[in-house]
């Protein structure tokens, strides 16, 4: 399956993330591993009915920093 | 002289008994790596002349009466992630080629201080994530059972050092596997205890809140005896957990009797189906434990995938924070495999590492109350056989969760011990999982298990 991601704005996240990649990394990230992560991510962002106020694993405790 | 293979717990009663020479048995390891490793490549650093040094001091404290221990004479190896003072730690990797720590990671003087002989550093994927790789200054770690054939990793050199019998047990890391993997293609035994059980400290971070330290060797007891060292709390380590550190062989001798063991069936059946040697492992192995006494029953879990997700996206993002100023001026030094998945890191948003964040959360609240009258889970380490080493597709571990991301996500103790052979002769696994801190539960059924069948008994027909 193809990435939801455009090939310019793929392009665009590699710039905007500082990484000098060539054309043709960017063609291979693009279409073969983005499609995998967009999976994923899209994955996590569930349960459509996650309360907001769902904790992260890790949580900040000021007596242990 | 030494017999050709002994394990750590064998060796131990020999040396204690007068009866092996650490010395000799330093030796014959340093013969068979001579023969061995240029076809294995298991080392990326010998250290013969030290390891014969400490041999030497070994024998003379077991000769006066002031061995250290079980493993005072045991000759042992160390991922090359772990800081050693004055020899290089290089990840495998062109940017840390010369690199020499002045300091020992915790783990590391903690086994040294149990006598331990140390034979050199070990392969590893770049980083512990990047490889198989051809394009790094040392080639990768190749498999005893069959040398086209890929160790898995990140920890291949431990993997392919043991099994070869190169060394009688050795350190590795698990953000995602990297110590079930190689002990699962590679026929050993590999722990990943509790996160928080072992120090990462000194150790090269992957990610942060998925990096374990843990043992490889031979069998379940012998990594039960490298962990006995490498355990306990280190406060210059921010998750080492503050907490009792049991014998973890004390409870060997109980067999499996009275073990609650959930089979996690959906795992290998339906969310990523293993191969025909796969399952007949997993289901002889679940006749064993009834065999032994265990209470068998099934257990449902989130999918492979949930846990994949959530475990792959954390690791990435905490990946890409370590590597970030090295990703924007050394690209092109680091190996292809590992640039390219580092940069997903640095292309997901901080709101889906977060969510990701949460949904550990939940999946560790599931898999806890799942296991609520289990004592163990059992499923496989690797849905297959070894593949050949070259010709890897190099997005292919991207295209299937594996079978041991759960458990970094949820951060319990799990283990890999030898379940069979399947084509080709390649080995099998099962995976045996526990309780926050029951290591000593896991290595118990490990053991049992073990003891109970014959696969032990074969070694690569390379090393015979």
């Amino acid at each position: 399956m193809p990435a939801k991601t455009s090939r310019a704005d793929f392009a665009a996240l590699v710039r905007r993330a500082g990484l000098a990649l060539t054309d043709a990394q960017i063609d291979d990230i693009h279409a073969n591993a983005w499609p995998i992560m967009e999976r994923l991510c899209e994955s996590v962002r569930g349960p459509a009915d996650r309360d907001r106020a769902v904790e992260p694993a890790h949580t900040f405790k000021p007596e242990q920093n | 002289m030494a017999a050709p293979h002994v394990t750590i717990a064998e060796a131990s009663a020999l040396i204690a008994a007068k009866k092996l020479s650490p010395v000799e048995l330093t030796q014959t390891c340093l013969d068979r790596v001579a023969k061995l490793d240029p076809t294995l490549h298991a080392f990326i650093l010998h250290t013969p002349e030290r390891a014969l040094a400490e041999a030497r001091a070994a024998e003379a404290r077991v000769m006066q009466g002031r061995a250290r221990g079980p493993l005072d004479g045991i000759p042992i190896a160390h991922k090359d992630i772990y800081c050693t003072a004055g020899l290089p730690t290089t990840a495998h990797s062109k940017l840390l080629q010369h690199d020499v720590p002045d300091h020992d990671a915790f783990t590391v003087a903690k086994l040294a201080d149990a006598g331990t002989v140390m034979l050199g550093k070990l392969s590893t994927h770049e980083f512990a994530m990047g490889g198989p790789s051809f394009d790094l200054p040392w080639p990768p770690a190749r498999n005893p059972w069959d040398p086209a054939r890929f160790t898995s990793g990140s920890s291949s050199g431990t993997g392919a050092g043991v099994a070869a019998g190169l060394f009688l047990g050795g350190t590795g890391s698990d953000t995602g596997g990297s110590i079930r993997g190689p002990a699962a293609l590679c026929g050993i035994a590999g722990i990943k205890p509790t996160y928080g059980r072992c120090s990462r400290a000194g150790v090269l971070p992957l990610s942060f809140t998925l990096d374990h330290t843990g043992p490889l060797a031979w069998t379940a007891e012998d990594c039960a005896m490298l962990l006995q060292a490498m355990a306990g709390h280190d406060p210059s380590d921010p998750a080492s957990a503050d907490v009792p550190v049991p014998d973890f062989r004390a409870d060997l001798h109980k067999g499996a009797k009275g073990l609650r063991i959930g089979v996690v069936r959906h795992f290998h059946e339906k969310d990523v189906p293993a191969n025909p040697a796969v399952l007949k492992g997993i289901e002889e192995a679940i006749a064993v434990f009834r065999a032994e006494g265990a209470d068998i029953r099934d257990v449902t879990l989130p999918s492979l995938e949930d846990y994949r997700a959530a475990g792959f996206i954390i690791l990435i993002s905490e990946a890409y924070a370590v590597h970030e100023p090295w990703m924007k001026t050394r690209y092109n030094d680091y190996g292809e495999l590992l640039r390219d998945r580092l940069a997903l890191g640095g292309l997901i948003s901080a709101a889906d590492y977060f969510q990701a964040v949460r949904r550990r959360r939940e999946l560790c609240q599931i898999t806890a109350a799942a296991m609520a009258d289990v004592d163990l889970l059992l499923t496989t380490a690797s849905a297959t056989e070894a593949p050949l080493l070259e010709g890897m597709p190099k997005w292919t571990s991207m295209e299937k969760p594996g079978f041991t991301y759960p458990f970094n996500v949820t951060g319990l103790p799990a283990i890999s011990v030898c379940s069979g052979f399947g084509e080709g002769g390649m080995p099998v696994s099962i995976q045996l999982t526990g309780h926050p801190f029951a290591e000593q539960t896991v290595v118990r059924a490990a053991h049992a298990y073990e003891t109970a069948t014959q696969w032990r008994r074969r070694r690569p027909a390379l090393a015979s």
